[in-house]
């Protein structure tokens, strides 16, 4: 068994700015007056959106991360796939990670479909080579056809994400983040994202999913973490912590 | 742990890393593509529907030239066949200054929707705002061709000099734009006030009006860095070389920047994605 994601005593701080905090003039005046003129109106506020966090992930393990709104679901998974970087401790990666969250997030409506592929592929850290060789096969999964050659304007929604999806899924990651997007898909696309997300979750060698969808989460997961405000209640077998804490999802 | 021994494709830790800053510059200019698509498809998104396309701020930019340098040349007794050239290149190099002193400010800030959802380098944000701007600036270059031929200007091998014009222009805007783009992500009343100073800064530097008038009081324009950049690139555009105060003065703010802003990207980095 070896160990692909690493974090030891990760702690994420949120600056909440409120009011004057993010004005330079006022900091300007704090520093010149000693805060005596506006004082108590700067505050910034920092929330812990994860305390001291230290977990290892496995080959092997499917985490489904349950836990009320603002537990920090959202949190850790921006930390695994590197969009927020620690405030204080610890992360490291060995492996290829996917981080399946806003897909259709910088795709261009004047843009066509293949000019898409290209740019959410190197979006996603491919070179152009790496894209043009999985450009037939996105083609195929998204089963656009023709249209392709026409601007992303001119698809549905649901188009739009089929076409994220199979670039997103073109190639085969270690690591999977799913974050909850995939509670607000329709059921007929729900059940092709499904197999293949099945089909994905088995060839990967961890995934973490956050999602309020409780079937979804045992048919994809082995393991569970229960979170609250920031911190790591309970890590185990999913049918214990479910069985352990859905008490406190009711 | 069984695989210490194995690299991790991806770390980071709370604090300050040199490492990390310098890997953040590196992987943008290796991932060249990235920021070269996002640039283009600003400029096609910019201009869809419309079939001149960039080139409508060519063409403004030309009425503009046009209408100025009749009442300006007689405003600033300057010989019309003088001044239209000066004009010309002046408000050319000058337009390619202000916008990437104005989208400086909003760099990170409009990027906020990529930052939060995917991990890239930040700097390839700055690439994207430069190479956007350097692609309107050679849409409006048509204008600088036209002047030329009609006032019989040919710059011959004083051309080689735009390349340490250009590459001063390039370190001290990618410098320049991360360190405003942080600043601003975390101070948002810095970017009206840096939108006004570089109105105040049209006024004081010789964009359209010859320093020649100042008479005596040179140091005026010397002190301005604007100035001295402006010149770079436009002195060699006339068939001259510019002063070699410019490259001193714009290869020192080149090299003092470069290190306070790496200073300050080394420290605050990973509080980007934080604050916009």
């Amino acid at each position: 068994m070896s160990t692909l994601a690493s974090l030891k005593d990760v702690t994420v701080h949120f600056p909440i700015y409120i009011m004057g905090s993010r004005s330079i003039k006022r900091h300007m005046l704090d520093i010149t007056t000693g805060g005596m003129i506006s004082q108590g109106k700067n505050k910034v506020v920092v929330i812990e959106a994860l305390s001291h966090l230290t977990l290892d992930l496995q080959e092997g393990d499917r985490v489904g991360v349950i836990g009320h709104n603002g537990a920090g679901k959202t949190t850790l998974l921006r930390i695994l796939s590197g969009v927020y970087e620690p405030s204080f401790g610890h992360i490291s990666i060995y492996g290829r990670t996917a981080a399946l969250f806003d897909l259709a997030m910088g795709m261009e409506a004047e843009a066509t479909g293949d000019e898409n592929i290209i740019l959410r592929g190197l979006f996603n850290g491919m070179t152009l080579d790496e894209i043009k060789s999985y450009a037939p096969s996105i083609a195929e999964f998204s089963g656009l056809g023709d249209y392709l050659q026409m601007p992303l304007r001119t698809y549905s929604s649901g188009m739009t994400l089929r076409l994220a999806f199979a670039i997103a899924t073109c190639r085969q990651p270690e690591i999977i983040l799913l974050d909850e997007w995939i509670s607000t898909l329709d059921e007929e696309f729900l059940g092709k994202v499904k197999s293949k997300l099945k089909e994905m979750a088995e060839k990967s060698k961890v995934l973490v999913m956050a999602s309020h969808q409780m079937d979804l989460l045992t048919s994809l997961c082995n393991k569970a973490m229960f979170m609250q405000h920031g911190k790591l209640v309970a890590f185990g077998p999913i049918n214990d912590i479910l069985k352990e804490y859905m008490p406190h999802k009711a | 742990m069984s695989d210490v021994s194995l690299r991790p494709i991806y770390e980071a830790s709370g604090g300050p890393s040199t490492g990390a800053a310098a890997r953040d510059i590196r992987e943008t200019f290796t991932r060249w593509p990235l920021w070269m698509m996002m640039s283009w498809q600003d400029i096609k998104q910019r201009y869809r529907g419309s079939v001149l396309g960039p080139f409508w701020l060519t063409l403004s930019m030309g009425v503009m030239i046009v209408a100025m340098g009749f009442v300006y040349s007689h405003l600033l007794k300057t010989a019309a066949d003088d001044y239209f050239p000066f004009l010309t290149l002046g408000l050319l190099q000058w337009s390619l200054l202000a916008t990437l002193m104005q989208e400086a400010c909003v760099t990170f800030i409009n990027s906020a929707p990529y930052i939060k959802q995917i991990r890239m380098p930040y700097t390839t944000h700055v690439m994207r705002t430069i190479s956007r701007n350097l692609i309107i600036y050679a849409h409006n270059f048509v204008i600088y061709i036209i002047v030329a031929v009609i006032f019989g200007i040919w710059p011959g091998i004083y051309l080689w000099l735009l390349l340490p014009g250009f590459a001063l222009l390039f370190v001290n805007a990618f410098w320049i734009i991360t360190f405003l783009g942080m600043i601003c992500a975390r101070f948002r009343d810095i970017v009206p006030i840096i939108n006004s100073l570089v109105q105040v800064v049209f006024f004081v530097t010789p964009v359209i009006w010859s320093p020649a008038l100042l008479q005596g009081h040179g140091w005026l324009v010397e002190i301005n860095p604007f100035y001295h950049m402006l010149e770079l690139i436009r002195q060699p555009l006339f068939g001259h070389a510019p002063e070699s105060l410019s490259y001193i003065y714009m290869s020192a703010t080149a090299v003092a920047g470069s290190i306070g802003t790496f200073l300050m990207f080394r420290r605050f980095r990973a509080r980007i994605a934080y604050w916009v």
